[in-house]
């Protein structure tokens, strides 16, 4: 009898497991089930939870604050992919749809939550992140364009997207404004090997006039085009409801080209003044920019740290071989996500910006303007403020010491360097963002035999070196857009 | 042996049940379902019901739904003069060539740009591949392949021949892997006073003129042309 009651529970469980189980494949054959509709209740939601449950360790933390495993633990994107993920995941988690242009099929095709391709695997959120590993393989800031619009500069605030011109292709979206209206952007997973999963966030506006920046003429590479007018795609973006994913982009409710017609150099100040609560001081702004340029500084030595480690990967494979041949130069996939010129060119954006600041404040309000503590920092950073940046950089020959502000070491080998150092190189020209050059060379020394970037690997730097910076003109866009 | 005797009436009954219960939990699902896309229609015509399924049908159906659903999203056919009273082009006939013409002298746009290339291969074993050519993307979405899945679905190819090295050693490598069977060219400018002038070529034919102009809509597809109002 008591064998018999054994079997009896084992057939009910057994029979239990078939009747869940073949009711749960039917019942969530979408990505996830869509019981909510997007409303203005649902957006403020979702501008509130990006406030409160997203940060740069969104996908790198194992466990909540409330000790629950992180489901999203391990995820790794790029900027595109990070824009996509915030609205999906919010998406997922409170059953309301998603859908994004087909990128592969002509005529507005959509993707959406709906799809059935993934109703054999488990439901929740194994199968939302295997819906997401695809949509990674199909999103670019290239269809970003398609699956949003053009907001006024009122709607701006958590959950708008800040897209660049093709040129830079890069985006970000916002988390937050600071008081001083000031946004705290999140973007793509830091490079690194060593580097977790965490994503980078950063807390001053990018540079608009590299947002802005003109495409080159793809038939004459001589030629620009310009992507700052009406009816064009970059700068700030928001998400197109769902009834509205195949009109014209200027019949999307909220459309508006405000952005488009105040003039770049006023773009960022007017985003800024109608977010901000209270005004930042100048030593506030001058710090908020410098502490920008320090985790610039530090995704920057991930990087090449990371590059380094493929290319003893390479050695160590190399020797292994019968001739022993090393490959060269890094492959044109390898060189985009190792090479540093846009990267190294917002770090010069960012600490001219914080230049100009320094010099206006001085002028105007005088040492005053800044706490003791502050003031020996920027006086080290820009010894000479009375001067221009391109002056600085040709006369400020002293070498700074490693014992100041965002020290950080570069590598075991090669020990510490300071900011003051690396804004002095970098102004200098001498930092290289060529991945094909040595440690030292990508972060200033003098050139050394493995410096092989630009001579033996010309053929390889895929048009993305800049060699040097016109101090003038980056000073000058600064000044004009602080002037306004 | 005795007790094996009540085993097997008892698990026919069991799994008699579990299927009995599959089939009203199915049937639940359905009808949830059913009400729920008819609550989705009347609020969100061109949302949910449509989006994910296959491809070339969806467009067709996102303007008969928006048509039939929801003032907002009426689509009218109305006079050329709407979407530009510059054109004067018939409804059918040569017209997408003839629309772009119109159009391109109107804004002096002498100069085409593409935006992007894509190129349809078919495989030795009878896939369909779709290659796009983004040029100035960044270099890992310059060269994309995707492969049509049975879902109709795209599926991304990311090893190819030559898929690590330049912009043009991996157009030429993914071009080696099937028959080309169409070449479209797509080209897209926004024009000085915010309308959008998006077209297509087939293998150097005008086969498809989409102009934005506020809130209006000339599509010429297939020879034919209409305006929408949106």
């Amino acid at each position: 009898m008591k064998k018999m009651l054994q079997n009896m529970k084992v057939f009910l469980l057994l029979a239990v497991f078939v009747s869940v189980g073949a009711t749960s494949l039917k019942a969530n054959a979408e990505v996830w089930p869509t019981e909510n509709q997007w409303s203005a209740e649902w957006e403020q939601k979702y501008h509130d939870w990006l406030k409160t449950s997203t940060d740069a360790h969104l996908f790198s933390r194992q466990t909540n604050s409330d000790g629950t495993p992180n489901p999203y633990y391990g995820i790794r994107v790029d900027c595109a992919d990070l824009v996509y993920s915030l609205r999906i995941i919010f998406s997922y988690e409170n059953k309301l749809p998603w859908a994004m242009h087909n990128p592969a099929s002509p005529r507005g095709a959509l993707i959406s939550n709906s799809i059935s391709r993934y109703d054999k695997s488990l439901a929740g959120i194994k199968r939302l992140k295997t819906f997401l590993t695809w949509v990674y393989d199909l999103v670019s800031t290239h269809g970003l364009p398609d699956d949003t619009y053009s907001p006024p500069f009122e709607a701006v605030g958590p959950g708008t997207i800040i897209l660049t011109s093709k040129k830079n292709h890069h985006s970000w979206t916002i988390r937050d404004i600071t008081r001083a209206g000031n946004p705290d952007l999140l973007f793509n997973s830091t490079v690194g090997r060593t580097s977790g999963f965490d994503v980078q966030e950063r807390l001053s506006w990018p540079n608009p006039s590299w947002i802005f920046e003109a495409e080159v003429d793809k038939d004459d590479e001589t030629k620009n085009v310009n992507v700052y007018k009406p009816g064009s795609y970059p700068g700030f973006r928001y998400w197109r409801p769902l009834d509205a994913m195949t009109v014209p982009e200027s019949a999307v409710p909220g459309y508006s080209d405000e952005q488009f017609t105040v003039g770049i150099s006023k773009w960022k100040g007017i985003a800024q003044s109608k977010l901000a609560k209270v005004k930042e001081t100048y030593d506030q702004i001058v710090m908020r920019l410098l502490n920008d340029a320090c985790s610039d500084f530090q995704q920057r030595i991930s990087a090449v740290a990371e590059v380094e480690f493929l290319k003893g990967a390479w050695k160590e494979q190399a020797e292994q071989t019968a001739d022993g041949t090393l490959p060269v130069c890094l492959s044109a996939e390898n060189f985009d996500q190792y090479s540093t010129p846009s990267r190294d060119k917002r770090f010069v954006d960012g600490l001219v910006m914080a230049r100009v600041y320094f010099q206006k404040g001085m002028k105007e309000q005088g040492a005053g303007a800044f706490t003791d503590a502050n003031l020996t920092i920027y006086k080290t950073i820009f010894p000479l403020i009375s001067r221009s940046a391109a002056e600085e950089a040709a006369l400020d020959k002293s070498a700074k010491s490693e014992n100041n502000f965002c020290s950080l070491e570069i590598s075991k080998e090669m020990g510490k360097l300071s900011l003051a150092e690396l804004k002095r190189r970098a102004f200098a020209g001498w930092v290289s963002a060529n991945p094909n050059d040595s440690v030292s060379g990508r972060f200033g020394y003098p050139k050394t035999s493995k410096d092989i970037g630009y001579s033996a690997c010309k053929d390889q730097t895929y048009g993305l070196g800049r060699s040097g910076y016109n101090l003038n003109a980056i000073e000058k866009d600064a000044k004009a857009e602080i002037s306004q | 042996m005795k007790k094996n005797r009540y085993l097997i009436p008892i698990f026919i009954l069991i799994l008699g049940m579990a299927i009995f219960m599959e089939k009203m939990a199915v049937r639940s699902t359905n009808k949830k379902s059913s009400s729920e896309q008819t609550e989705v229609e009347k609020v969100d015509p061109t949302k949910t019901d449509f989006v994910g399924e296959p491809i070339e049908q969806k467009t067709k159906e996102i303007q008969v739904q928006a048509a039939s659903a929801s003032p907002a999203q009426t689509i009218k056919v109305q006079e050329f003069g709407k979407c530009a009273s510059f054109l004067k082009i018939n409804s059918q006939g040569d017209s997408a060539s003839q629309a772009l013409e119109q159009i391109k002298s109107h804004y002096d746009l002498v100069k085409d740009v593409v935006d992007m290339t894509e190129y349809q291969l078919r495989t030795r074993s009878n896939e369909e591949l779709v290659v796009q050519h983004i040029p100035g993307e960044e270099i890992k979405n310059q060269v994309r392949i995707f492969k049509t899945a049975d879902d109709g679905f795209p599926d991304r190819v990311k090893k190819f021949p030559n898929s690590n090295g330049s912009e043009k050693q991996k157009l030429m490598g993914a071009l080696t892997l099937g028959e080309r069977t169409k070449k479209i060219e797509k080209y897209k400018v926004v024009n000085s006073d915010r309308s959008v002038l998006a077209y297509e070529k087939s293998e150097g034919v005008v086969t498809r003129v989409d102009f934005t102009n506020g809130k209006n809509k000339l599509i010429c597809e297939d020879q034919r042309c209409q305006c929408h109002e949106f």
